[in-house]
């Protein structure tokens, strides 16, 4: 099988009479990184389990191919999710090696590719013959980026995998990513919350806010919608108008806002004495996801 | 390492503007290869279609040219390409900030002209 | 299926690892002792009861088998049919294992010419010779894959299947010893009036709960 889209339509979770997914359509194209991007609790990783069959649904649609994912070995056999590890197991600590996960990996990813396994064993320093609990968080993160690469799974899902890493490792960690997507082509979730060290690798991105779908599209593009206008508020206020306004900055007459627009409107702003500044992907995040938190 | 790339524009357009430099610095010449999309995503670690879309708008605009299963190559008279693109952005990109800096701080356009004078003289001079 | 097998395989076979090892210290440490001459010890104690430490020892392997190890195979994309049916594979390699270890140490008091061999009657009841230990083991397997699996999702739910596990045990314990008069003949008594209720009662169990096994399993959501 080779890979396919990965697609859900009309997807709603709840938990109890907490509803937490509301009715999402996702298409995942195959060959391409995205980021899934979104706050605590937006449902991230509630998403990621139900499109790998691992969590149920309310309703919806979660297909591979056209073929649904739900208890289809087929399918399965195509993605990896690759979750944050627990230290901690229903009854106690979590006292499996590294090496069962690696064995068990191996028996379920028809991909596994044992000496790139070994390869990333030797360059994160792990002991495959320790626990999981006695592992420090940064450690745990590199099970779940190894076990990730080597399962050579068309569609790889990775659920926060730099946490706990020092920024040395994160880069190190988007780099062997690239390298994998450079030489395999092949398709990548990685959900974050460090949003703008991974803007770069992101060729997509998805942003999740309490549920919803707010934005999937080309990181770049979705990027170069925004911009910062500061200058004297009067004169911002007025280059502002006919754009979408997202957040606001107030210190004194100085006023600097986040906007929408593009084109035609933002030229006009051009001519003004105000200052306009692109905001990165982070910045972007903020100003759809803050709700004005903090401002 | 992003190495020189920064947040201020997007990123497939500063790989192209690098790209361009090199050239008018005479670090490819035409007919030489240019690195390709994964060594510039391995250099700067970026997602190689970002990489390439900067390759191509640069294959657009005339600058660089594809040999089919060899890579990317200087076309001949890219740098004159390059320049005359540059030309063309000058105005709104150099010109017009200059002038409303200047207006900001009430230069006038006599000492505006006059200070344009001096760089070009001390340009000259070197 | 096969996946799930041979992942569940991973810990069974030290399970079972364990289980022939504590079979061979009560072998050994029973011939060691002079249980076969008559001695009352420590070791003939065990030996005799060895069929109801296999079932308990079962059931713990059991306990555990539907619990960290589903939730570790569904995350590397097992099915939940697939880890349903290997889970029922593993479990007859233990009643396969578990009824042997009985079996052999059921023989070995006659074949071995031991002295007063009626002093181990659970053994002479258990061997070979009747399906009496497949069955227990049957359900006492079920109701410990059962009560695992519910005990994550609920522990007061989980405590109330393990209770009821035990009491089944010991009320069916109980049962056969009343009828132990008619022990030697339990093999043609199988379907005979007292042990047909056992009987009947056993696969009932079993019937309920692998259907509830099964519904646990498909409901399950990894955490």
């Amino acid at each position: 099988m080779s890979a396919e889209v990965l697609k859900t339509q009309g997807l709603c979770k709840s938990y109890g009479a907490n509803q937490v997914l509301f009715n999402l359509d996702l298409a995942i194209e195959p060959g391409k990184i995205y980021g899934l991007i979104g706050r605590n609790g937006a449902g991230k990783t509630t998403l990621l389990g139900i499109l790998t069959g691992q969590n149920t649904k309310n309703s919806g649609t979660v297909t591979y191919g056209d073929q649904p994912v739900w208890e289809n070995q087929a399918v399965l056999d195509q993605i990896c999710f690759s979750r944050e590890l627990q230290p901690t197991l229903f009854s106690g600590p979590n006292n499996l090696k590294i090496s069962h996960y690696l064995r068990s990996a191996a028996i379920y990813y028809p991909g596994w590719d044992k000496e790139y396994a070994q390869r990333l064993l030797e360059e994160f320093g792990l002991n495959p013959k320790k626990k999981i609990s006695q592992l420090s968080k940064g450690q745990m993160s590199m099970v779940t980026i190894l076990i990730a690469l080597a399962s050579c799974a068309p569609v790889t899902i990775l659920d926060e995998p730099a946490a706990g890493l020092d920024v040395v490792m994160r880069e190190r960690f988007y780099q062997l990513l690239l390298e994998d997507f450079a030489q395999t082509g092949r398709t990548f979730i990685v959900s974050t919350h460090i949003i703008e060290e991974a803007a770069s690798v992101f060729e997509n991105v998805i942003i999740l806010d309490q549920g919803r779908i707010i934005e999937n599209c080309h990181t770049e593009e979705l990027v170069d919608q925004f911009r910062y206008i500061s200058g004297r508020e009067d004169v911002v206020d007025q280059v502002c108008r006919g754009l979408e306004v997202l957040s606001t900055h107030q210190m004194g007459r100085h006023k600097t806002v986040a906007v929408r627009g593009g084109g035609v409107k933002l030229q006009n702003a051009l001519q003004s004495d105000v200052d306009v500044s692109p905001m990165n992907l982070q910045n972007v995040f903020v100003a759809l996801c803050g709700h004005g938190d903090g401002q | 390492m992003h190495g020189t790339l920064n947040d201020q524009s997007l990123i497939y357009l500063q790989i192209a503007r690098m790209l361009e430099d090199d050239i008018l610095r005479g670090v490819y010449r035409e007919g030489e290869q240019v690195p390709s999309t994964n060594e510039l995503a391995r250099g700067y670690n970026i997602n190689p279609a970002t990489a390439a879309k900067g390759i191509n708008l640069l294959v657009a605009d005339g600058i660089l040219y594809k040999k089919r299963g060899i890579g990317m190559f200087v076309a001949p008279g890219a740098g004159e390409a390059v320049r005359n693109k540059r030309k063309a952005a000058f105005y709104d990109g150099f010109v017009k900030p200059l002038v409303k800096e200047g207006a900001s701080l009430a230069l006038s356009g006599e000492e505006l002209m006059a200070m344009v004078s001096r760089a070009i003289e001390e340009g000259d001079a070197k | 299926m096969v996946k799930s097998f041979r992942f569940l395989l991973q810990f069974a076979w030290i399970n079972l690892g364990a289980l022939l090892i504590f079979a061979l210290i009560v072998t050994v440490g029973s011939l060691l002792t002079g249980v076969p001459g008559g001695a009352d010890n420590l070791f003939s104690t065990y030996f005799s009861v060895f069929p109801l430490m296999v079932l308990m020892i079962l059931y713990i392997y059991a306990f555990a088998l539907c619990t960290s190890n589903l939730n570790l195979a569904l995350s590397f994309g097992a099915t939940r049919r697939g880890f349903f049916w290997a889970v029922q594979g593993i479990c007859l390699l233990y009643i396969l294992v578990g009824w042997l270890l009985q079996g052999v140490l059921a023989a070995l008091p006659s074949l071995l010419n031991w002295d007063f061999p009626e002093r181990f009657p659970m053994l002479r009841m258990c061997g070979f010779t009747s399906w009496f230990f497949p069955l227990m083991s049957l359900v006492i397997l079920c109701l410990g894959c059962l009560a695992g699996i519910i005990f994550i999702k609920s522990k007061a739910a989980g405590i109330v299947v393990i209770t009821l596990s035990g009491v089944l045990g010991i009320v069916g314990m109980v049962a056969l010893f009343v009828t132990s008069s008619a022990v030697r003949d339990f093999g043609t008594q199988l379907f005979g009036s007292l042990p047909l209720w056992l009987t009947a009662g056993a696969v009932a169990l079993v019937g309920v709960s692998e259907v509830f096994l099964w519904h646990t399993i498909r409901k399950f959501t990894v955490k």
